[in-house]
């Protein structure tokens, strides 16, 4: 234990440019992931939003991946798109559509039918509908779905080490590998200080588009009536 | 020019159905069959009906929220189907039974919906939110700025209101926007409404499964039943001239003082036949015929001068006349005096 402890800090102090690079790494797959993920889900979700039949069939499709573990998925993968980043990036991407279109069809489902014929019956074209009425309401559910999907995307990327995509991982399982505990510590560390950060953060986001959505800020009249006063 | 226009505006009418029908999809019978009828401008109309019986689906092919499938709808004169429904949709209020406020928008910015998307100026927009805030009855500085959450039930049905009254819109559509209020607030909405109708001459299609409410609002009530009108007629005419035993059954469930409560003093008022004095008391043509029977017993008056829109003598209710009209005999009306 007290070897432990007397490498853990000069471990750092050694290496911690190489665990930056490695953290970069990390976030920027785990945000290339994100983005991706992000606009395919939302081109899936606009084609299959209206149908109950494909909603149900493309939700089960990508159900049935979420549930394969990362290691097998990877493995199938290699043979195809072939070792590294390509396969880990494309692998994750197909796991986070599940959490995202779900939460992408919830958050507009979830939209009283009411609100939406009110605004309709009043003249707004489809699309003042869907910037004004329908995103606002919806993103709260949204925006959690991304705060799953950021958390997933983060440790998945921890296991794409395996196939030789960078990030984290390396560390971890070269201390695995080597029977290192200060690498393993310290790679478990930072994965889960960037989960944190990440999961915090968007935490918050939700926490005010939902808010936003629910009425429950204060009006920016208000808010232009206090801040607008002190500027004048 | 313009006079030509308007003259021209005042002559179409608002709304005009023309043997309109509509089946849902999979339904075996119309849910709405074969209805005409038309709406002139300033018009207070009521469509009474059981549940079933068409009414928002009637109401709803107006805005084309359902589209019909057979049969013409024509606003001020042009068919709905060749008009841009976006368009055509902000010139007419939509109240719904649910409401269906905004709950991410200020009762603000929910009134300033259409006026928005027509793009007015904001002052404009913020005079026309506080004037119809007033309106409805609720003081702007408290509630501009207030979310449709921290509203009760009667507040919510007040700012649907003016949202839809907002861009002054040429007919306003109901649908049984008093349905879930209590009695006394729904009274007083009611009152209400019928003060704005009259103040701003709106044309209003107003659905409602209550025969009071039908009643006391509609200058004519449209009676519903299995998708098709029984009768179009003013309150008393349907009072006292069924078409059918199916309106006559309706009918008859009122009792007399219910009748009173619904029926108002022009209805019954017969022709002055005098020069009217300083000393006659003087009773406006839309007060309910319960009100005039307290001010009759209040005043122990023999008769009153009925006065119309501007304060003009219009007609008169004798004592006896009146008498007569309460057993509900049918030869105490002046049946031509009804559509005062
Ligand atoms: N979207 C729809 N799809 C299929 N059938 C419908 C639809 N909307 C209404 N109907 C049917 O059309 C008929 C008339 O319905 P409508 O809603 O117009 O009645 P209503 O008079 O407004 O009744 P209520 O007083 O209960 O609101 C009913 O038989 C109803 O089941
Ligand atoms: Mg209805």
């Amino acid at each position: 234990m007290a070897a432990f402890f007397s490498k853990f800090f000069p471990y750092f102090t050694k290496h911690w440019d190489d665990m930056g690079e490695l953290l970069l790494d990390h976030l920027q797959i785990a945000f290339t992931v994100l983005g991706i993920s992000l606009i395919v889900s939302a081109g899936l979700s606009i084609l299959i939003y209206r149908s109950e039949f494909l909603s149900t069939a493309v939700l089960g499709l990508f159900g049935a991946i979420y549930s394969i573990p990362s290691l097998a998925l990877f493995s199938v993968l290699v043979p195809l798109l072939g070792l590294g980043k390509p396969s880990a990036v494309f692998a994750l991407v197909l796991y986070l559509q599940y959490i995202l279109i779900r939460n992408i069809l919830a958050g507009f489902h979830a939209i009283s039918p009411a609100v939406l014929e009110a605004g309709a019956g009043m003249g707004l074209s489809p699309a003042q509908l869907f910037l004004r009425i329908r995103l606002p309401l919806a993103l709260p559910i949204i925006i959690g779905g991304m705060r799953i999907a950021i958390v997933a995307a983060i440790g998945m990327t921890v296991i794409a080490a395996t196939i030789n995509a960078g990030g984290l991982g390396m560390l971890l399982f070269e201390g695995l590998r080597t029977h290192y505990p200060v690498k393993i510590v310290w790679g478990t560390l930072l994965c889960a200080g960037i989960t944190w950060i990440a999961n915090s953060l968007m935490y918050e986001i939700e926490k005010y588009c939902l808010k936003k959505a629910n009425g429950e800020l204060p009006a920016k009249e208000v808010i232009k009536s206090i801040y607008g006063k002190k500027v004048a | 020019m313009t006079m030509d226009l308007n003259q021209k505006k005042n002559d179409v009418p608002v709304l005009k159905f023309q043997r309109v029908a509509k089946r849902f999809p999979n339904a075996q019978i119309n849910a709405v069959n074969d209805v005409s009828f038309s709406v002139n401008r300033g018009d207070f109309i009521t469509i009474l009906g059981r549940s079933g019986s068409g009414k928002t689906t009637l109401l709803k092919m107006v805005n084309r929220i359902h589209e019909m499938t057979a049969g013409d709808i024509f606003f001020e004169g042009e068919n709905i189907k060749n008009l841009n429904l976006q368009d055509y949709r902000r010139r007419v209020g939509y109240v719904i039974q649910q409401i269906g406020l905004f709950p991410h928008m200020t009762v603000a910015e929910n009134i300033a919906t259409v006026p928005s998307v027509l793009k007015w100026e904001k002052t404009r927009i913020d005079t026309r939110v506080d004037v119809l805030l007033t309106l409805v009855g609720l003081d702007p500085a408290e509630y501009r700025n207030r979310y449709p959450g921290k509203l009760s039930g009667g507040q919510q049905q007040r700012v649907g209101l003016a949202r839809a009254m907002a861009a002054e819109p040429d007919l306003m559509l109901m649908d049984e926007p008093f349905g879930a209020l209590d009695a006394i607030t729904r009274q007083t909405l009611q009152d209400e409404l019928v003060k704005i109708q009259q103040k701003l001459n709106t044309t209003i299609l107003f659905v409602t499964h209550d025969i009071q409410e039908a009643f006391k609002l509609g200058d004519r009530v449209i009676i519903m039943d299995e998708g098709e009108i029984q009768q179009y007629a003013t309150p008393i005419n349907i009072l006292f001239e069924p078409a059918n035993d199916f309106v006559s059954q309706l009918v008859s469930a009122e009792d007399a003082v219910q009748k009173l409560k619904v029926l108002r003093a022009g209805a019954i008022a017969s022709d002055l036949g005098f020069q009217t004095k300083s000393g006659d008391l003087r009773i406006d043509k839309d007060v309910y015929l319960d009100k005039v029977l307290a001010r009759f017993f209040e005043t122990r008056a023999e008769y009153f001068v009925v006065t119309g829109k501007d304060g003009q003598p219009i007609g008169q209710i004798s004592w006896e006349q009146f008498k007569n009209f309460a057993q509900f005999r049918k030869d105490g009306v002046d049946s031509k005096k009804e559509a005062v």
